[in-house]
């Protein structure tokens, strides 16, 4: 009884979920994304009108494609935070085809999986805003319900894992890009809940276990096919849990023909990506030089120099992902309020895990930690590149939030309380508001200009009846609520858990 | 032999287990902090120039400044003037002070000096006696000062506290000191007194009102002189001792006599305090000057959403060191801010209503103090206000963070220590080699080995290179015998009191 009576509270938390980033989805115009540009392009070039909108040029040599400009154009704002939003206007008058500029900068050659653009490519229609917008709900509706679905099907002492390691990540880069159109939110996705899909259906048995199984392979194909690097960081985190769940069984072995089996499939979409030649795939977008924190560095170093500066600065991308870098184009700064946030809250709970860490688990996030600091060395090195140029926070964030997941493995044991919950989350919620409305203002009036009260002297946004105070508000809100209610209900071990039955209470 | 080795082994052992190994820590913090001593030229701290000539100028001799009472500008050696030759230019090694005259008498004529009484005088009339001819020796003989008075009273107050203080004052200072706080401790910027003012001053305080006899005593000394420390180096330091000294009685309050009796102290600390700040212009030396502009109060709110910049600018990010030049790789403040945030909220949750309520107040007041200097003097954070300023307040907090209620037990597991150690370790070393390299060669030319193409070094002393090693090897050995176990035997039998079941057994 008392379990039936929990149902109803916590079945708000995917609601209030689906709201705070929806807020997000509103919270910036199309096109803030980095790269949106070409992903747009991208989607728009496999999609049903793609024969108009994106025809093949003849005898052009490298401006291949004619596409609106609208496409083109709609990052007008980028890399000048005093540049509202507004610079679009002009670019939606009239009809999508009036004006056409010629381009190569799209997912022509293969650079990027298919997959993505595919299913992207389904909702372009005439009208971008609206397109993209669709495509940034359907992509926050994937997200929560992958996760509601995982919350139910996982066995009950894996709940707090799944909620720990995706809350204390995605603050603020993550939910900026998990309500984007940017790939970049389907390769964290992907990596982030295959992992513990793949967990669970180790853990699990009968149809609990069919459908982890089918959750896995849609994380897998949502990670594979939308980037080259989550391919490889899926199979990683495929790989991990392969090591933590091994028993030398024979039901094991028999189990383990799903992973691979998508293991495979990961491996083809990063061949047909056309980026199996280089590990260093995935990360050379055509993004622009990226300016961060860490970016006041050397002048040009290279050879050993170059190494040793990486070496000490890769955790400044790692602090990225938590707040240290701007969002979208990366001219979004953030308040510091936000970065000493989400580090604290992350750092809060790495360090409360490190009381109760399985040796496996010691393995685990050791490889993980050697992951991330040694693939964007290896990468940077590759390029001649300093920490601050290129390589950017949000290639990292996938195996930021398999970090934060794997910290938690032991999230029900260890020292959390709730007076620990309430903190962690008080701060990830002011966290979370600042990065809102510092996101929100940046787009509305520029940097330049603007005040506390969002509403005032706006010089973009939505044709839509709710004013950006409202969408300021009610994400702010949904998100206190939801973190609110996860630190309530979340499931604490009240007393000692016995071994892992594998078999979910609910 | 056999016989002789088993002896000495078990001598050792005994050593080692019986905790007497802990006596060789001041002598390991006395080296770290040398090290750190050695690692800079003359001039290197903030404002050094000013600090140089109000030391030299505070002799009252005119071999060391020529200064008239009253007169805006004194004369002093031109070496002090120009000692920080390389600063805001982190490419410029140290070498262009090979040009300036160490050895030179008053010859130039400055107004960057405390001739306005902008800063108390006791910091700089005690640092004044080791003024002599040679001014880089002279220089070198007061950062070792200052560090050995730093060592002695963190010594003296660890023998002094009861059991379960020592913890508390170990894993404050642990905490908030790499990189800003070891440079500066070991520096002759008044802020070393400050920090140390203020960061062991509200401990003595504490010790003192919970012992009796020459323990007391002793206590009573050390508090008595941690606020003269405090309040005779910088104005503002005046400030956070005021509130040290209201946080400590918070914590510690009761109704008796003996309370009565014993807070005549804290209250002469406070009196002594305020007379001490009437005497100096603080916000003057902060923000140089505020702004006609008016107090602006659309800026607080954005204004203090990003003052947490200031208090991670202490753990190395966007701030650098020496004249803010020397910046800080984010290895080493990812890896202190961590270390801090995450003890942290272990520690801060063994909480009562007093501690919690401090906490509060000691929140309010890093969050609220910074934003209304910096608006009613028109600036943003990055400005003139500087992390270091915030430094004693932040050991403060830590302290605080650390102090441990009647019953309530702060406890590490084996992991969480191992981490803080292994992360401040390579924090600190990583830290020194910079600064030093930064000097010694510049960052242009920086090069794993720091005693190749050595640029700029002191005329007698052990190599860049040997300093460095001695300095990260000392500290990492501090930290492993200070943090590697419970310090008190109080804190390894007492349980928890509001832990979940799970984190007992797993500890």
């Amino acid at each position: 009884m008392n379990r039936l009576r929990r149902v109803p509270l916590l079945a708000l938390a995917p609601v209030l979920a689906l709201v705070a980033l929806l807020a997000w989805a509103f919270a910036s115009p199309i096109g803030a994304g980095p790269d949106d540009d070409y992903h747009l392009v991208s989607s728009w070039c496999a999609g049903p009108t793609a024969a108009e909108t994106c025809a093949p040029v003849e005898g052009a040599e490298r401006a291949d494609h004619r596409i609106p400009r609208a496409l083109a154009e709609i990052s007008c704002f980028e890399r000048q935070p005093e540049v509202s939003a507004a610079c679009q206007d002009e670019l939606f008058t009239g009809a999508l085809m009036d004006q056409t500029v010629d381009t190569d900068r799209g997912n022509f050659y293969g650079e990027y999986p298919p997959l993505y653009y595919a299913v992207m490519g389904v909702f372009t229609s005439d009208d971008v805003q609206a397109s993209a917008l669709v495509m940034r709900v359907f992509t926050i509706v994937l997200f929560v319900a992958l996760l509601t679905a995982l919350y139910l099907l996982l066995p009950v002492e894996r709940r707090p894992t799944l909620l720990i390691g995706w809350v204390v990540t995605t603050i603020p880069l993550g939910i900026f890009l998990l309500a984007s159109n940017n790939p970049s939110a389907w390769a964290t996705i992907g990596v982030g809940t295959s992992w513990i899909a793949l967990l669970g259906y180790f853990e699990s048995t009968g149809r609990r276990r069919i459908a982890l199984g089918a959750l896995y392979a849609i994380a897998m194909l949502m990670a594979a096919g939308s980037r080259g690097d989550a391919a490889v960081y899926a199979g990683f985190a495929t790989a991990l849990v392969l090591f933590y769940a091994f028993r030398p069984h024979r039901r094991y072995w028999l189990l383990v023909l799903l992973p691979l089996a998508m293991g495979i499939v990961a491996l083809w979409f990063l061949l047909q990506a056309g980026q199996a030649g280089t590990a260093t795939a995935g990360f050379t977008t055509p993004a622009g030089e990226g300016a961060g924190d860490g970016a006041e560095g050397p002048t040009r170093l290279a050879g050993i120099g170059l190494l040793a500066y990486n070496f000490l600065n890769v955790p400044s991308l790692w602090a990225g992902v938590l707040g240290t870098w701007g969002l979208g184009w990366l001219d979004t700064d953030m308040p510091s309020i936000v970065g000493f946030g989400a580090i604290g809250a992350f750092v809060a709970a790495g360090y409360l895990a490190l009381r109760w860490m399985q040796p496996r688990v010691v393995i685990l996030v050791g490889i993980t930690v050697l992951v991330l600091w040694a693939l964007p060395l290896f990468v940077l090195q590759q390029g001649g590149q300093s920490v601050g140029e290129m390589l950017q926070p949000r290639y990292l964030l996938p195996l930021v939030v398999l970090l934060g997941g794997l910290l938690a493995l032991g999230a029900p044991e260890c020292a959390w309380t709730r007076p620990r919950l309430y903190a962690v989350a008080a701060s990830l919620v002011v966290a979370h508001s600042v990065a809102l409305h510092a996101n929100l203002h940046r787009y509305l009036t520029g940097i330049d200009a603007g005040s506390f009260n969002l509403n005032a002297d706006i010089e973009w946004w939505w044709s839509v009846p709710f004013s950006p105070m409202i969408v300021w508000f009610v994400g702010s809100g949904a998100y206190a609520a939801l973190l609110f209610l996860l630190a309530v209900k979340m499931p604490l071990a009240a007393k000692p858990l016995g071994p892992r039955s594998g078999v979910a209470l609910l | 032999m056999l016989g002789i080795v088993a002896r000495v082994w078990e001598r050792l052992r005994v050593f080692v287990v019986s905790g007497r190994i802990l006596i060789l820590a001041p002598v390991l913090l006395l080296v770290t902090l040398v090290a750190w001593a050695f690692a800079s030229p003359v001039g290197s701290s903030p404002d050094e120039d000013y600090h140089l000539a109000s030391i030299w100028c505070a002799t009252g001799d005119d071999a060391a400044c020529v200064h008239e009472p009253g007169d805006s500008k004194a004369t002093v050696p031109g070496a002090l003037v120009d000692a920080a030759c390389y600063a805001f230019h982190s490419e410029r090694s140290g070498e262009c002070q090979h040009e300036l005259d160490f050895t030179g008498s008053p010859d130039t004529a400055t107004d960057r000096g405390n001739f306005y009484g902008a800063y108390p005088p006791v910091f700089y009339s005690v640092l004044s006696v080791f003024v002599g001819p040679d001014i880089q020796l002279s220089v070198l003989l007061m950062r070792v000062f200052v560090s050995f008075v730093f060592v002695s009273i963190a010594t003296a107050l660890f023998l002094l506290l009861p059991p379960p203080r020592r913890s508390t004052l170990v894993w404050s200072w642990a905490l908030t000191t790499v990189p800003l706080g070891l440079f500066v401790i070991a520096s002759i910027n008044p802020s070393a007194w400050a920090v140390a003012g203020v960061g062991f001053g509200w401990l003595a305080l504490a010790g003192f009102l919970e012992t009796r006899g020459a323990r007391k005593i002793g206590l009573g000394v050390i508090f008595g002189l941690s606020v003269v420390m405090a309040s005779g180096s910088r104005g503002d330091a005046s400030m956070y001792m005021v509130l040290a000294i209201v946080a400590t009685l918070i914590l510690q309050a009761h109704r008796s006599r003996r309370f009565a009796l014993d807070a005549i102290l804290p209250a002469a600390g406070i009196i002594l305090c305020l007379l001490m700040f009437r005497v100096s212009r603080p916000t003057e030396a902060i923000t140089q000057g505020v702004d006609d502009s008016g107090f602006a109060f659309g800026r607080i709110l954005p204004t203090m959403l990003d003052v947490p910049r200031l208090w991670m600018g202490i753990f190395g990010k966007g701030w650098g060191l020496g004249w803010l030049d020397t910046s800080m790789p984010s290895i080493v403040w990812l890896a202190t801010l961590s270390c801090f945030l995450g003890a942290g909220v272990v520690a801060g949750f063994r909480s009562d209503l007093r501690k919690g309520i401090v906490l509060a107040g000691g929140l309010l007041v890093l969050l609220v103090f910074p934003t209304l200097v910096l608006v009613a003097a028109g600036q943003d954070v990055g400005d003139n206000l500087q992390p270091r300023y915030l430094l004693p307040l932040v050991v403060l907090f830590a302290g605080v963070l650390f102090w441990q209620p009647p019953g309530r037990v702060i406890r590490f597991g084996r992991v969480q220590r191992g981490l803080v150690i292994a992360a401040l370790s390579v924090a600190q070393a990583v830290a020194l080699f910079l600064q030093l390299a930064r000097y010694v060669t510049g960052f242009d030319d920086l090069a794993p080995w720091l005693d190749g193409g050595v640029e700029w070094w002191w005329p007698v002393a052990p190599s860049p290179m040997t300093v460095w090693v001695l300095g990260s090897l000392a500290y990492a050995a501090l930290l492993v015998l200070l943090l590697a176990r419970p310090l008190a035997v109080a804190d390894a039998v007492e349980a928890p009191v509001d832990e979940p079941v799970g984190a007992v057994r797993a500890s």
